[in-house]
């Protein structure tokens, strides 16, 4: 139970400006350990703000953010969550292995050599590995920020449009393979079929408030007989909160 | 040239602010530079060597890193309009003339009017001259360019030569007009900056091609072996990865990385320092027996040049970070305090040979040369690690697809910005170059770069909003 909570993930009323502008008002979210949840919405919707003052990167300007109980910012919540942010850029004059094992030495994981061969299997990145970063494709790019994103064995995941540039035999693999992991996930996407593939739940987003939450099945039972579901979502997105 | 295109193009770059305050700034500096000068404020000696100085790094800063400045929105607009390579290339050349004026005001400004008083004729060489040295810089920068890699270090170090024949009294040399010899210099300076604008003009149609193939090929290149971070305990990782970021010309080249172990690697790089410091140590004193001038100006101007080299490595600031991995690993401010020491401690390593050097310079009678190893291994990095800190701070520019993603316009407040990341460089400079007159001011300077690096490192202050300000600039 205790260790349970440990990584529950909690957000109060959570608001951030930039300038004048509000990206986010008053958002307020809980998400259970191992539940997964895609943050759908329009562009601009605050989606990618959401994450990043989750990681801790971007401060809220009011309102609470709780990791497994403490602050994004502590040394706590670093260890148990995972970033990959939207166009993920790793360090471009590092090799495709040398990113690998820089950051595993900077999360001090234990045996960085092995976590590193297992990463670059489980992503086929084994022909790149020497490779240096600014030469890689965008799709291999793309899947190295992603197992970066896991090197330490996160216990939350928090994955900003992680199936962007990927060709779509690899996202099947990185959809199978992300559903095998035992976490839990927050995916950021405007994408419904992506959100299906790899949640259960949705919150939805536009303009900086919360439209809509819940099960994706509840939202499909919001809709006409054999109406797609993306355009349930659609509907619910552009009419007025 | 191509009217509306060039518009477009000053006015992305730069603000009209910045373009306003800086011909403000050059009448400031004329006034008080005249006033000065006709009163005789300064040793005018200092000028002449800062001149020729400053001008040895930016010619050889154009020779060696030289090309047409572009940026990712460049790239990825500029370049594909419908309009003639060659237009577009002579327009480039040209704003970036525009744009090494506004450096230089800002360099030579000082310097400038410091020579007004010489003679009359001065007033109208002065501007002439100033004018030339800038097309100049700018045309090397477009020559090096298409060169070879060694041609480029041909032509730089031809420069650095030609320009320290100045110091020697040797009259045919742009150098020359910063030490008396103000119509053989002047002659010679223009006649360069002429012959190289056309060799430049020459060269333009081939340039935007040359650049992409530059960035391709910076892009492949693959190491033989991947180094290793094993075993490291995060400020290892952090020192290692940094001491390889050095790049400071010759002494630490990615390509030599062909072994596998950091250690055998850091023995190269050593290796190279310790030969430089040799060359050094037994080159000093054989100037120093033909004019003992010159030797100890060489004391000096070795902490002075190291200076330089590093202050405008570093003056790029974390470009190649990355705030999503490291500050996500890290607390930011740990991993910021990791990286500041890990380049103290790779530049103070770096330097220990040419510290051991100065030992034995100073048994053999160079007095400087005590002075000079509390510069090398103290005010020198400190200063680094101070230009790290603020540019760092005040001016968060990330290198994404090997072009810097920042903002194109360069505004007023940047440039001050930019400025205020030379405080350290232009302190220390001060400071090692008091030395030579009062060895006391180093150990004075040492204590407060060293006492300001640890307030740095350990105050709370900016870090509470600095994740958050580098993040929503873009920083990620
Ligand atoms: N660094 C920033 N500076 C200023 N405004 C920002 C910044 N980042 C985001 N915004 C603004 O905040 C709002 C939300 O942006 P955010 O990036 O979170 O949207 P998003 O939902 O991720 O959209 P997309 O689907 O396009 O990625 C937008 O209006 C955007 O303009
Ligand atoms: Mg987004």
């Amino acid at each position: 139970m205790a260790e349970q909570e440990l990584c529950d993930l909690e957000v109060r009323d959570l608001s951030r400006t930039f300038g004048n502008t509000y990206a986010l008002k008053k958002v307020s979210f809980k998400i259970l350990q191992g539940e997964k949840f895609a943050l759908l919405g329009p562009n601009g919707a605050g989606k990618s703000t959401t994450l990043k003052l989750l990681t801790g990167l971007l401060k809220p300007t009011s309102g609470e953010i709780k990791i497994g109980g403490v602050d994004p910012s502590t040394k706590k919540a670093r260890t148990i969550m995972g970033y990959l942010p939207e166009d993920a850029s790793p360090y471009q004059m590092l090799s495709v292995r040398e990113n690998l094992e820089y950051i595993g030495a900077l999360r001090e994981i234990e045996n960085v050599k092995e976590t590193t061969d297992h990463l670059l299997d489980f992503f086929d990145l084994n022909e790149y590995e020497r490779s240096k970063v600014g030469k890689l494709s965008r799709g291999t790019t793309q899947k190295l920020a992603l197992a970066l994103a896991i090197i330490h064995k996160p216990k939350i995941l928090l994955l900003d449009e992680p199936l962007n540039y990927l060709d779509i035999p690899t996202q099947e693999k990185v959809i199978t393979r992300l559903n095998s992991l035992d976490v839990t996930v927050i995916v950021s996407t405007h994408i419904m079929s992506v959100a299906s593939r790899l949640t259960k739940n949705v919150i939805m987003l536009a303009r900086g408030v919360i439209r809509w939450e819940g099960s994706i099945d509840a939202l499909r039972a919001l809709g006409e007989a054999e109406e797609p579901i993306e355009s349930i979502v659609a509907r619910m997105m552009t009419s007025a909160p | 040239m191509h009217r509306k295109l060039f518009k477009f193009m000053l006015q992305t770059r730069f603000s009209k602010s910045l373009l306003v305050s800086t011909v403000g700034m050059l009448v400031i500096y004329c006034v008080f530079g005249s006033l000065a000068a006709t009163n005789n404020l300064f040793d005018s000696s200092i000028f002449q060597y800062y001149g020729v100085g400053i001008t040895i790094v930016m010619l050889s800063l154009a020779a060696f890193g030289g090309r047409i400045i572009i940026t990712k929105a460049d790239r990825d607009y500029l370049l594909t309009l419908p309009i003639e390579k060659k237009t577009l290339a002579l327009n480039l050349y040209i704003v970036q003339i525009v744009s090494f004026l506004i450096t230089n005001i800002m360099l030579y400004g000082l310097v400038i009017p410091a020579f007004l008083s010489a003679e009359a004729s001065s007033y109208i060489l002065l501007p002439i001259n100033f004018v030339a040295l800038t097309v100049l810089i700018c045309s090397i920068t477009v020559i090096a360019n298409v060169l070879s890699k060694k041609m480029k270090i041909v032509l730089g170090g031809f420069l650095i030569l030609w320009l320290l024949s100045a110091l020697e009294g040797f009259p045919f040399t742009p150098g020359a007009i910063f030490m008396g010899n103000m119509l053989y210099g002047s002659a010679v300076l223009i006649v360069s900056a002429l012959l190289s604008t056309v060799m430049a003009l020459r060269e333009l149609s081939n340039v935007e091609f040359r650049t992409a193939e530059k960035l391709a090929k910076m892009n492949s290149l693959d190491g033989k072996k991947n180094r290793t971070f094993d075993k490291l305990r995060p400020f290892w990782a952090v020192f290692f990865l940094n001491f390889f970021a050095l790049k400071f010309s010759g002494a630490a080249s990615a390509k030599s990385a062909k072994k596998s172990k950091w250690s055998v690697k850091i023995t190269w790089l050593m290796a190279g320092s310790c030969i430089l410091a040799v060359c050094y140590g037994l080159l000093l004193p054989y100037i120093g027996v033909m004019d003992n001038f010159m030797g100890d100006m060489g004391v000096v101007f070795l902490p002075v040049s190291l200076l330089y080299i590093v202050s405008f490595n570093f003056k790029r600031g974390l470009i190649n970070e990355r705030a999503w991995l490291s500050f996500t690993a890290l607390d930011p401010r740990v991993y910021f305090r990791y990286i500041l020491a890990a380049n103290m401690l790779a530049l103070i390593t770096l330097f220990l040979p040419f510290a051991v050097t100065n030992i034995y310079l100073f048994f053999i009678g160079y007095q400087l040369a005590l002075s000079a190893i509390i510069s090398l291994l103290i005010i020198v990095p400190c200063s680094a690690v101070c230009t790290l800190y603020l540019a760092t701070i005040v001016n968060p520019v990330q290198l994404k697809e090997g072009i810097p993603m920042k903002p194109t316009q360069t505004t007023l407040k940047q440039a001050l910005k930019q400025i205020l990341t030379f405080i350290p460089f232009f302190g220390s400079l001060i400071a090692i170059l008091i030395s030579s007159i009062s060895p006391i001011s180093v150990i004075i300077t040492a204590i407060i770069s060293l006492g300001l690096i640890l307030f740095l490192s350990y105050s709370h202050y900016p870090w509470k909003t600095f994740t958050d300000k580098l993040t929503e600039k873009g920083f990620v």
